[in-house]
């Protein structure tokens, strides 16, 4: 340091002399070269001044009267940041009892006078100088330590030690906190690298000293995870990070470092990649599994799928019959074990109170078939299979014992893993929903076989039954009108009667079975539709009916009607038979007046949920109307609302118009108030699907109601 | 010896002293000549009452001063008080006078310093 850092600093001087002469000699000496220069005249003052300006130096006179310099010097020591001043005394050049008192009294240095200014002004200048080099290296020191205690805080709290291995002379010194990570006694820490690498676990030895290797020949960070094994037997891992120390020539001197116990982390990472791959193998079998609804392909993809996982020697399924009996009815084996496929066993051997047991979902965990807590002859029963330990997990089917899943080790007792266990389990509720799957998958086939076969039967039926009907009854009205013809006057007038009764029962039973006959040929002599105008189908039909109009004095409106894929024939007898229907049931006093329009609107398919857009055909007339309550009962076969002297037909139309609807994939609803008319809809879909077009029965060239 | 005053001592110390060496020379003269008779009255006073001690520290006082003045001849005064205080019985003592003497001298050579400041 030199004048100008002293200048910049402006040290303070306390000047310490009784002659005021001196002290004015002595603060202009050194003010002349920049200190600050504070005065005191005699000892008391001093230690005053002192206390209050801290000044960076003192200068004191060893003689003064009342207290002289060393009685000064010796109660300067005691007051705070002393140790920090440097104190100068002034002393006589001859006096060498003096000097040795002042060093006695603390006194930093002294001065003889008479004063040399230059040697004043360079010892006070190195005085300041080594007072401050002390200074900075105490603050230094001071921190230092404390940025170790707060590194030693925090390797604490990090669990971490450091360690520091001194190449060139290979010694290793530990912190307190690294020893345990080894499992060593503190104190008792590894001396060398060697004997550090010793330590290390021997599958990962190769690998540590490569990277110690690495770090030291490449100037790269150290950085490694390894394992060690305590003393007690027990495995644990440690993080370690470190950096290589050079000299100049790069010759490597040191290597320091960290390390910390990474044991808990390794095993939670460990764990977690366990679940991962279980759950991973738990969704990949549980899809398989479900991906077929063929029980028997559900059992034997299971067997094999959890023989695989387990590596057990033998996974079975035993299936439970209702009377207690049960056989093996899928089987994974390892070759060289027996095999117990399709063995059945008595009810003996699988008691009521174990299935009860089962049933409640409990599990049978045996590690060791020598040592289990289970009735003797059962051991001697699994092992002629070779059982040593097994695994018994129910299978239940809405709640119902259907069988189990059992895995069987036969080379060694096993440890079952818990997550084995509930892999097992969870595999057999899997099993449960699909086997239940299936059983549902099964039942709703049958039925709908079953519903398929009777559908076609009572079709069958209807349509021969009519047919053969037809036979008899055209003989009877044939044989009647012959009957009155030749002999009609012959018979008396009962006699005409009874004939007339008999040929008016035929030919209604004619008409019933004509309906009969339309209604069963609906789906099975269907024609592939084809484009229709409904406009020129109702034009059509109503001059079939023009006589009807006529007798009524009624009268048909006609709307706009499309024009649609359909089944033409179809079409006709559903306008004939709501047209009809609408003139028939006319009020008595009052004309029919029946309406036929369409409009455009949406239908919701029960298959899709959402709604197409469909035509809707309407025919509205203001006859007597019905009761909204017998609303069900109208379209069905044979159902009148009225009796048939009081208005004409068989009951089947309207059950006909529905079915004729439907299968044209729409649907047929009403409208009505006893005596304020009726008002039939037909929704039909725009676009008929594909599929529909296709007629379900054989073709007829022409639907003809008398076959 | 006849100059009272070593001009050289005074021409060094200035020189020490730096930029106004002059003027601090100056204030050191005045300080000197204030304090000065006050030391001589003292030290009178210490030999006629025997009081060593007094005399001692005054005459040590005298003596560094006026050597850093350059009066040589009155600071070697000054030290034969302080030894004469510390070994021999001071009522025997009769330098006073010479003392006040030698001081007249210097003041007046010092006076005439000052002027030319």
């Amino acid at each position: 340091m030199n004048t100008t850092d002293i200048k910049k600093k402006s040290p303070l001087l306390l000047v310490v002399d009784d002659d005021k002469f001196m002290r004015l000699q002595l603060r202009r000496a050194m003010e002349q070269v920049g200190y600050q220069v504070a005065e005191a005249s005699d000892g008391e003052q001093a230690l005053a001044a002192y206390s209050c300006l801290n000044p960076d130096i003192v200068l004191l006179d060893a003689l003064m009267p009342l207290m002289d310099g060393f009685s000064c010097c010796t109660q300067l020591q005691t007051l705070s940041g002393s140790d920090r001043t440097p104190i100068l005394m002034i002393t006589a050049l001859e006096d060498q009892e003096s000097v040795d008192r002042a060093f006695a009294a603390g006194a930093t240095d002294y001065i003889t006078k008479p004063i040399h200014w230059a040697v004043l002004r360079q010892r006070v200048q190195r005085l300041l100088q080594s007072s401050w080099a002390i200074e900075e290296l105490r603050q230094q020191t001071e921190r230092s330590h404390q940025s170790e205690a707060q590194l030693r805080l925090v390797l604490e709290a990090a669990q971490m030690g450091t360690w520091d291995w001194d190449i060139l002379q290979n010694s290793l010194k530990y912190s307190n906190h690294l020893e345990p990570m080894f499992g060593l006694i503190p104190g008792s820490a590894h001396l060398t690298y060697e004997a550090f690498l010793n330590a290390v676990h021997p599958e990962d030895r190769d690998y540590v000293a490569q990277a110690v290797t690495d770090a030291i020949a490449a100037g790269k960070d150290y950085e490694t995870e390894f394992r060690v094994i305590w003393a007690d037997g027990t495995l644990h891992w440690v993080g370690s990070k470190g950096q290589v120390y050079y000299d100049n020539t790069f010759k490597p001197l040191r290597m320091v470092g960290i390390s910390m116990d990474i044991t808990d982390r390794k095993r939670s990472e460990a764990e977690l990649q366990h679940q991962t791959r279980r759950s991973q193998l738990f969704a990949d079998i549980t899809l398989k599994i479900r991906q077929s609804l063929q029980p028997k392909e559900i059992l034997q993809t299971t067997v094999t799928e959890v023989q695989q996982l387990l590596q057990a020697d033998r996974v079975l399924i035993y299936r439970l019959c209702p009377d207690g009996t049960g056989s093996v009815v899928t089987e994974a084996v390892v070759s060289g074990w027996p095999v117990i496929l399709g063995q059945t066993f008595l009810a003996e051997v699988f008691p009521e109170e174990y299935r009860q047991l089962y049933k409640q979902g409990r599990v049978q965990v045996i590690e060791d078939m020598e040592n289990a807590k289970v009735t003797s002859c059962l051991i001697e029963f699994v092992q002629q299979w070779g059982v040593q330990a097994k695994l018994v997990v129910p299978i239940l089917l809405k709640s119902e014992l259907w069988g189990l899943l059992i895995a069987h080790q036969c080379a060694s007792p096993r440890q079952w893993h818990s997550f084995e266990i509930e892999l097992l389990q969870q595999l057999a509720n899997q099993m449960g929903i699909a086997l239940t799957q299936a059983q549902l998958l099964e039942e709703e086939t049958r039925r709908r076989q079953e519903l398929d076969r009777s559908n076609i039967e009572l079709q069958q039926f209807a349509s021969i039954a009519s047919h053969d009907l037809q036979e008899p009854l055209r003989k009877i009205l044939a044989f009647g009108n012959r009957l009155k013809d030749k002999y009609g006057e012959v018979l008396t007038d009962q006699g005409r009667d009874y004939l007339d009764r008999m040929q008016n029962a035929a030919s209604r039973m004619q008409t019933l079975i004509d309906d009969l006959l339309i209604l069963s040929r609906i789906t099975t002599r269907a024609r592939p539709f084809t484009t229709v105008n409904l406009a020129q189908v109702t034009q059509d039909v109503l001059s079939d009916l023009e006589v009807r109009i006529q007798q009524t004095q009624g009268r048909v409106e006609v709307g706009e009607l499309p024009i649609i894929a359909a089944d033409p024939l179809q079409m006709r007898q559903l306008l004939q038979n709501l047209i009809g229907n609408a003139l028939k049931f006319h009020q008595d006093e009052e004309p029919p007046v029946v309406k036929v329009y369409s409009r455009f609107g949406t239908q919701r398919q029960p298959s899709e949920g959402q709604a197409t857009d469909a035509w809707q055909i309407i025919v509205e007339d203001n006859g007597i109307g019905f009761d909204e309550m017998y609303l069900d009962r109208i379209f069905n076969v044979f159902q009148r609302l009225h009796s048939r002297s009081e208005y004409e037909g068989t009951g089947v139309g309207l059950a006909i118009c529905r079915k004729i609807v439907e299968r044209h994939g729409g649907s047929l609803t009403a409208e009505s108030k006893p005596g304020r008319g009726a008002t039939f809809t037909v929704t039909l879909p725009i676009t008929q699907r594909q599929g529909d077009a296709i007629s379900e029965g054989p073709p007829t060239n022409r639907h003809n109601p008398d076959g | 010896m006849n100059s009272p005053i070593d001009t050289k001592v005074l021409q060094s110390f200035r020189d020490m002293m730096g930029e106004n060496g002059w003027e601090i020379v100056a204030e050191m003269i005045d300080c000197y000549l204030e304090d000065a008779p006050k030391l001589i009255e003292a030290i009178s006073q210490a030999v006629a009452q025997a009081d060593a001690t007094r005399l001692r520290s005054c005459a040590h006082t005298l003596k560094s001063s006026s050597a850093t003045l350059g009066a040589t001849t009155l600071s070697h005064l000054c030290k034969e008080l302080e030894v004469i205080s510390q070994t021999e019985n001071i009522s025997l003592v009769d330098k006073v006078p010479q003392l006040e003497a030698k001081f007249a001298k210097v003041k007046v050579a010092l006076l005439i310093r000052r002027q030319h400041v």
